[in-house]
This record gives structure tokens, sequence and C-alpha cells, in this order.
């Protein structure tokens, strides 16, 4: 599905160049449920971001689903994204002004999906992670465990193929966070693949590859 | 995605409430003023054009030997003779006015203006009727316009009633209202109260006004021409009754004619004289509010660019969000633009409702100019309402959408652009509000000074205790008498002419060069009464005969024209008609006409009693309205019939001061308003910079830094963008302000020095309060929570 070869990404200090990702190569099946881990500052997230397509890198071949994202016009890329990729995000990233139902929407009315489809999905993600009684609430009314909750319904409601989620459980308590793992465990077992960054081994352990990044660069 | 856009937009501005109301406020104010200086610009150059043949119609206007400019007075034979003699002459239309005294019924006379025409009249013009018809074909017939059967009538149906014109004269006329007129709107040149035949036309002399007397002047005659291309050739047909006009009138000799079509006839200012129809507001009136006006708008769209950016980190969150759920940024600032639409559109909205309110406020302040916005049955209004949403939208958004848009997602989350940048652009925008500013505030400075100034201004001649009462010559011996008894009566002179009021035009002749000027023929003691101030020589004896036909005082203007000062002018010869005399001596200039004219030369000779129509009165000092109160109750004493015609002599300065007056007001709200928007613009800049700046100016007080430091440090990127405006600013703002004192007064007294240094110390001291609040508030931050909630 996920084919990195010799990737590099850098950004300009001075005359010089930071390196971010430094030869980076990786492959990734469908199917797979992958966990990235690391220290801070090793790339976790600049690597998700280039798998995710939100970031560029500057050297190096990325096919995705054997198309070649490097040689893609943004537009294209963006179509690309739109319609196999959910991300989920440690600060969920919900918008403040939407309620829970609306937030949960917004990825269809990118993807110019018809009202009454809409209505149906949205309704079958709000049954299936029991929230239906918090459609009306805004984010700022919400837990954090809830809101994550909400942040990858939001994920799954355009059926994507591929999940991407930094830090997933970063902001939550031990067993909210476990269930957002149970969750991700059973969506593997759908068929859905899943990246995720982690900090604990714990979590590592729901998924079936760990790769370990430092300084950019893979180190297992 | 609409109903998700719109929802997301009224959240927004509901949550933002502060800065909604003050981006919508504002650009409700700049759309209002705008429609406003639209609808007046329209109104200036509307006059005449609701007439259906108007490009047909040509008013005949004279040019008479000697006189510079030609005059709005034309033969009255020349109507009828160019019909009858010339082929491309289709009809022909008079027009005479006169003031009479009018009765109706049991009610007291009136003094009214009637209109004497041709019933072709109507043939040529479109004056709607409201009721009975209008034909003046039979002569017992009279016509009124709604406000004059009012005003005559009240609430009498006036249809079929008798109106007695020249009431309590010998002479008087009985005539039967046939119809009642809407009244002329205010954008017609040709203005009338009641209307009937030419051939009731009475003159002084109380005979009838024959059709071909070629001694008479016309107030108006117009020629309706069906293919007005041969209106070339009727002009110079017409040269051929030159003659036949100036042997009957040795002292108006015409030279030639000239047609003016319709369209122009409104739109003569000081190039036609003895011209009786009313001319369009003057140029300064159809363009000052358009410069305004768009100055606020442009305010008030850099303050919602500039607000809207200044805010973007509030949005920045939400860009993100909606670009990784697969917006793109097209998308994102059709969103952006939207949303600003929808602000601009309720701006709209107010606007009508601003407009409500301010369109009849600004009718009151100013004779002459009637402006209305009828949104819905006026398709150019409705069309410009929809380019300035468009275009307001665009100038206002554009910058704002681009700039929320700009960000990539990664950047946004890694938080990196945190906060919305204050670049240069937006500083550029701020520049431009400050100069905006300036201009307004040094308007407002210089109107409301010119307007002190022209309050104590000294129009050469006495103003405030005089007034004067307008008689003939068998009222005047008996009326003279009988006030001069009067207790608040200081003083009475008799006289013909009088200064703003009755005056002929000469060709006044010395060193062999003829010069257009006033002759006022004054009675005794007429330069005591109206405080002529004399420069040199004397004036005519009084109650002698010593000067009469033989003497001449000039004003200094009038000595000037040849060459002389008020010294050099005594002693000279002059010649005007057939009249010779010597100048003996030599006055101040006189403002005739306030404020909005240039000083024209002016001669004073003397008059013998038994010419005297005019008294002026001057009352005890701060008694002119007892003292007219009492003349008043003389005359009906005296004359129960008759209409008392009396003017106070301020009138003329009294338009003049509520004009200035008006002018100051307006330019006084819209500096408070630039000013206003300038300051919130300001402050959501300086907001916006303190914030990205928290986190260092919070290190800096922890390691000692002063107040003045950090003050030096929130400002150091503004500096040199607020004095290159503040300096654009003053110039822009005196150019700009000379220019339109000078458009709309002759006599100003300009920008000066102390008005620059107040508007600009009034600036400084907005921006000092609205930084000093913004910064004040800051420092009362404790470095340790900024520093730990910035980790
Ligand atoms: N666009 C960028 N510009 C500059 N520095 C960046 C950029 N993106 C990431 N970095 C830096 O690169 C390093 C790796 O970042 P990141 O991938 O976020 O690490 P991780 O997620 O593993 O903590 C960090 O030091 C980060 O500050
Ligand atoms: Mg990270």
């Amino acid at each position: 599905m996920i084919d990195l070869q010799h990737i590099f990404k850098w950004v300009p200090v001075g005359g010089a160049r930071n390196f971010l990702l430094r030869d980076l190569s990786l492959q990734i099946g469908e199917g797979e449920f992958v966990s990235i881990m690391g220290p801070s500052g090793s790339g976790k997230t600049t690597l998700l971001n280039v798998i995710g397509m939100l970031d560029h890198f500057d050297e190096g071949e990325y096919k995705f689903l054997h198309e070649e994202v490097h040689k893609m016009k943004e537009k294209q890329r963006t179509q690309l994204y739109k319609q196999y990729i959910g991300f989920v995000f440690q600060a969920y990233h919900l918008i403040d002004e939407l309620t829970v139902y609306e937030n949960i929407e917004t990825p269809l009315l990118y993807q110019d999906v018809k009202g009454s489809e809409r209505k149906a999905l949205v309704a079958d993600m709000l049954d299936r992670f029991n929230i239906v009684g918090k459609k009306d609430l805004f984010p700022n009314q919400l837990s954090g465990g809830q809101q994550q909750l909400v942040g990858i319904a939001r994920a799954l409601i355009a059926k994507p193929k591929l999940i991407l989620a930094d830090e997933p459980t970063g902001n939550l308590n031990s067993k909210q966070g476990e269930e957002i793992m149970n969750i991700f465990s059973e969506l593997n077992q759908q068929g859905v693949t899943i990246i995720q960054v982690t900090h604990s081994e714990k979590n590592a352990g729901y998924g079936s590859r760990i790769i370990e990044l430092l300084d950019g660069r893979i180190v297992n | 995605m609409f109903s998700n856009i719109f929802k997301l937009i009224f959240r927004n501005l509901y949550r933002y409430k502060y800065y909604s109301i003050v981006n919508i406020l504002g650009l409700s104010i700049g759309v209002a003023a705008l429609v406003w200086a639209w609808q007046t610009y329209r109104f200036s150059f509307s006059y005449d054009r609701f007439h259906q043949d108007r490009d047909q119609i040509f008013r005949i206007l004279s040019k008479i030997e000697g006189r510079d400019v030609k005059l709005g007075v034309c033969p009255l034979p020349l109507g009828p003779m160019a019909k009858a003699d010339l082929s491309a002459v289709s009809d022909y239309v008079r027009l005479e006015n006169i003031n009479l005294s009018l009765k109706a019924g049991q009610e007291e006379a009136l003094n009214s203006r009637v209109t004497y025409t041709d019933p072709s009249f109507f043939d040529f013009f479109n004056f709607p009727l409201v009721t009975g018809v209008h034909e003046i074909g039979d002569r017992s017939n009279i016509l009124l316009t709604e406000t004059s059967a009012k005003k005559i009538f009240g609430t009498k149906d006036p249809l079929g009633q008798t109106v007695l014109l020249h009431a309590g004269e010998s002479y008087q006329q009985p005539m039967k209202v046939a119809g009642v007129l809407k009244d002329p709107p205010v954008n017609s040149s040709i203005q009338f109260e009641l209307i009937t035949n030419m051939e009731n036309y009475v003159k002084n002399d109380s005979a009838l006004l024959k059709a071909d007397d070629w001694t008479w002047l016309a107030d108006a005659i117009f020629l309706k021409i069906p293919d007005p291309a041969n209106a070339v050739r009727v002009e110079k047909e017409l040269t051929k009754y030159a003659p036949i006009q100036a042997k009957a009138r040795q002292d108006l000799k015409a030279e030639h004619f000239i047609l003016d079509p319709l369209d122009e006839v409104a739109n003569h200012d000081r190039d036609i004289a003895s011209n009786v129809l009313s001319q369009r507001p003057e140029d300064s009136a159809a363009y000052g509010p358009l410069v305004l006006a768009l100055l606020i708008l442009i305010s008030s769209c850099l303050n919602f660019a500039n607000t809207t950016v200044a805010r973007s980190n509030q949005r920045l969150k939400e860009m993100g969000v909606r670009k990784v759920l697969g917006g793109n940024k097209m998308q994102l600032i059709r969103q952006s633009l939207l949303e600003c639409g929808l602000m601009v559109f309720l701006a709209v909205l107010l606007s009508t409702l601003l407009n409500s309110w301010w369109l009849p406020v600004f009718n009151n302040m100013f004779t002459g100019i009637k402006i209305s916005a009828d949104y819905f049955s006026d398709p150019v209004l409705l069309r410009t309402m929809f380019w300035l949403w468009l275009g307001v939208t665009l100038i206002a958004g554009l910058y704002p959408a681009f700039y929320i848009s700009r960000y990539n997602a990664t950047q946004i989350f890694r938080g990196s652009v945190k906060f919305g940048g204050t670049n240069l652009f937006s500083r550029v925008l701020l520049g431009l509000q400050l100069l905006v500013a300036c201009i307004t505030v040094i308007a407002g400075f210089a109107f409301s000074r010119n307007s002190d100034f022209q309050k104590n201004f000294d129009f050469g001649f006495a103003v405030d205790d005089v007034f004067s009462v307008q008689l003939n010559k068998n009222t005047f011996d008996a009326y003279h008498q009988a006030l001069s008894q009067a207790k608040s009566v200081e003083a009475l002179a008799g006289t013909r002419g009088h200064i703003s009021s009755s005056y002929k035009f000469i060709g006044l002749e010395a060193k062999g060069e003829k010069k257009e000027t006033r002759l006022l023929e004054v009675g005794d003691r007429y330069e005591e009464v109206m405080e002529l101030q004399l420069l040199s020589g004397r004036w005519f004896k009084p109650f002698s005969t010593a000067d009469l036909d033989h003497t001449i005082v000039l004003s200094e203007k009038a000595a000037s024209e040849f060459g002389w000062t008020a010294e050099t002018a005594l002693g000279q010869q002059v010649k005007w008609d057939t009249v010779h005399a010597q100048v003996i001596g030599v006055t101040k200039d006189l403002y005739m006409t306030a404020f909005f004219d240039p000083i024209e030369p002016v001669a004073f000779a003397k008059v013998q009693p038994s010419a005297y129509r005019t008294l002026v009165v001057k009352s005890r000092l701060g008694q002119v309205n007892a003292a007219f109160d009492e003349a008043r109750a003389i005359w009906s004493g005296l004359y129960p019939m008759k209409p008392f015609n009396a003017f106070y002599q301020n009138e003329i300065a009294a338009e003049a001061h509520r004009v200035n007056a008006s002018i100051a007001t307006i330019f006084f709200w819209f500096a408070i308003i630039s000013a206003l928007l300038t300051a919130t613009g300001l402050f959501a800049l300086i907001s916006l910079t303190i914030l990205k700046k928290l986190r260092e100016i919070a290190i800096r007080r922890v390691v000692g830094a002063s107040p003045g430091h950090i003050v030096f440090i929130v400002n150091k990127s503004y500096i040199l963008i607020f004095v290159l405006s503040l300096v654009l600013g003053v110039f822009a703002g005196i150019a700009l302000t000379r220019l339109l004192m000078d458009l709309i007064f002759v006599v100003n007294v300009g920008v000066h020095g102390p008005t620059l240094v107040y508007s600009i110390a009034g600036i400084l001291l907005l921006v000092a309060v609205t930084l000093g609040i913004k910064i004040w508030h800051t420092l009362s931050l404790k470095p340790s929570e900024v520093l730990r909630a910035n980790q």
C-alpha cells in the first residue's frame, strides 16, 4: 500500500540543512497495524505527515496504492488523501464552532456526498461510538476521551483505507486510551490499515509491527 | 455545504460579537455614506430630465451690449415671432413671475408668487396633475400646486374656489381654481406655486401687458424645435430681431440671442445674470460628498481587512482542520469571502436603515437638495447597491481570505504560525487608515474654524440690527411717517436701490474702458443706516439736491477695475448711459452675496425722494425682532388688506451660516467616524503584535526591562509607517480641504498652522490612548503566568 524509497526531508537553517528525515525507506502493506516509536523530536510526526501527504519531502520516491505521489500536483494529492486517508490527532483538532454532528459531517461535505446519504452515514457513526446523545454539543462541552471518539468518528466517516493517528492517546488517561486502542484493533480486523505514533509500549503492543525512529532514521 | 458554512458564519459572528459589531457598523457607515454621496451626485445632474420632449426644448438667452454675461431674460415678443417666422420652430412658451398679494374667501391677504405662462406650458413640460384640469386657455382659470393649495385653502377642496389676485388694488382679478398640480420636483429648474394665463399679467402701472411690447423682458422663453439639429440655424435667424429690441430699449440693447438646450438650463452658476430659473447644486455639493464617502468607505474596508487578519489566529486551527479533511485552498478562500460577503450584506441592510435617518436630515440642512433612496423602484440605485456589495466584499475580504488560507495544515499544527502576522501589508493598511483620519480631522477642524470666521465676518455693511420694507409710491410716505414714531427704531432711510435686493447693472465707462458694475441708487443717510465704511472722500450731502446726477461713490473693487486706489479715484470722471459723474468717495468692498461669490464692483448714486421704494430700518441695539414686529403692527394698522413685505438684512448671511454650520457638522462626524475606525484597526493590530511578543515581553521583564522599553518594542515596527502616514495625511488634508473650501466659499479662511497642530495632536492622542490601553493591560499581566502558558 505504502512504498517509501530513500526519503529525505530537510529545513534550511542558516546556510546548512537540518535533516528531519534521512534516507528513509519503508513498506507497509494493506491491513497492517503499525506503531511508530521514538524519542521526542525524532521525526515521527514528520513521517506521518509525509505519509498522509500533508507535508512535502525533498528527495526520494513515494508510491501510495501504486501511484507516484511525488509526481502529483497538489490537487491530485488532496483528491487521493481525501478518498483514502483518515487522520486522528493527539489534540483532537475538532472545529470549536461546530457541533459533534457537524464536525463528523464535514469531510463528507468536502466530498460532495448528498444530504440524505450524509445523514445516514453520520447517524451510523454516532451509533457506533455511542455518542448519539452528544450530537448537538460543542467540543468544549465534552471530555478529552469523548472528543477523541468524535475525532475518530470523523476520521472514519468517509470510509478510509488508512488511518494515521499521531499520539491519539497522548492526552487521555489509561482507561480512555485502552478504549481507543480497542477501537483501532477492531477496525484493523475489518481490514483498515492503521499507522499510529505512540510513546507507550503497551499501546504499541496492539499493532503487528513497530518502527523505531531516531534522528529521522529507522533504527530497527 | 452552504448551510454548514452559514451556520458556522453566524456562530462566529455571534461568538466574536465585538469584532462583528464594529465591522458591520463600520462597513454600513461606509456604504451608507457612499449611497448618500452617489444619490447626491445623481441628483445634481438630474435637473429637468423628467420632461419627455426635453431634447426639443431650448431656452432663449440674451446677449446684451456692454454686459459680459448672458441674461436669462428675453424680449417678450420673441416667442410668438419665432413661431410665426421660422419654420423650424413649432411652438413657444413664455414665463413671467410676480410676487403679489392674494386673497381667497375670508382669509387674510397672502404674499404669493404667481407664474404667468402660455397654455402650451403643459405641451412643453411634464408636471403631473392631481385633480381638475391643467387648462389655462380660459383666462379666468388658475392652477395651484399641492403646497400652495394647502397654504391658501387648508384642508378645504380648492377646486372651483375663487382666488383674488392683486387683492386690495383697484385692478384686482378674481380667478377660478381649475386644477391642482403636484409640486414641481426640487430638481426642476422651473419652480412655481400658482399658474395662470400670460394675458392676465398686470404691470406696475396697472395696465395689462401687451404681447408685442419690445421693451418688456420676460423671465424666460422656451422654443420647441422638433428637429434639434435645426437649433444652430434658428439661433442665427433670431439675430435679426436684436435690432428691433435694441431700438426699444436703449439701456439694454440686445446684440444676439443664444439657444440653451433644456438639459443645460440648470447648469449655469455664474455665467448667466437675471436668471429666475433654479440652478442645480454647485459642483462642490456633487463631488464633495463623493470624496468624503470614498474616504470613509475605504477606511472601513481597511478596518475590516486588518481586524480580520489580526483575528485570523483564532481561525487558523479551523482552517488547518478543514485542509486535513479535504478542503482545498479555493474552497477555503470561497468560504472566507462568503463570510465577508455576508457581513457586507448585513452592512448594506444596516446602511439602508442609517440612510432612512440621514437622508432627511441632510435634505433639511441644505435648500435646493432633495435626495432619497428608493431601493426597489430605482434600478440604477439597486444596481449600484449590488456592485457596492460585491466591490466592498472583494476589497475588504480578498486579502484576509488569501492570508488565512495560505498556510498548510502541518505548519499550523506545529504552531509555527500560531498567530496571524502583522506583516508589512497590514501595517500599510493601517497607515492608509491613519492617512484618511488625518484628512478628515483636518477638514473637520478647518471647516469649523471657517464657520466661526464667517460668523464674525465683516460684510462691509450692517447686517445685524437692520431690516428693509418694500413699499410703493402710494404707501411710502405714509408708512415712513408712521414708522419714524416707533419706539424700537433708531434710524430710517428711504432708498431705491438696496444691497442684495435692488440694484441694476450698468456699463461704467472711464479712460475709454467699460466695466460692468452694480449701481445702487440710494437715498439720504443710506450709508449711515447701512454702516457703509468710507475709505476716502465723502458721501452724498444729505437732504440736498446738490449731488444729484453728477456724483458717484465707488467701492474699492469698482475703483480698482480702472486701476485707481481709494485716493487716486477721487475727482475722476465716469460715465454710464447718458450720465456723466465725478467720483466723490470710495467705500470698503461689499460682500453682497455673503461668501458664495467673488467681490463685485459696486457704485452708489443719489436718487431723489420721489423714487424711494424701500425703507431701510435700523433698530436700537439688539432689538431688531421687536422693531420688526412693531413695523408689522404699524403696517397692518395702515393697510390691513396688503401683505407686509419685509426682510431681515442678516438673511443673506443666515443662509451662508446655515450651510457652513451644516458642512462643519458633516465634517465633524466624518472625522469622528474615521478616527474611531482607525482606533479599532490600530487596536487590533497592536493586540496582535503584543500577542506575538507576549513571551518575549515576559522574558524581557523578568530580566528587568522598563515599561518604556516594552512600549518601544511593541511599537518599533509601526513608527516609520505612523510618521509617513501622518506627513502624507497632513499634506493631503491641506490640499483636499482647501480645494473643497474654495469650491464652496469664494471667501474663506483656509487652513492655518494651529488647525494642523490641533489635528495632529488629536490624532496622536487617539493613537496614544489606544496603545496605552492595550499596553497597560499587557504590563499588568504577570510574566510568570505568561511564560507558563507559553512553554
Ligand atoms: N517545518 C519544520 N520546520 C522546522 N523544523 C521542523 C519542521 N517540522 C519539524 N521540525 C523539527 O524537526 C524535529 C522533528 O519533529 P517531529 O517530527 O514533530 O518530531 P516528533 O513528532 O518525533 O516529536 C523537531 O525538532 C521539530 O521541531
Ligand atoms: Mg510529534
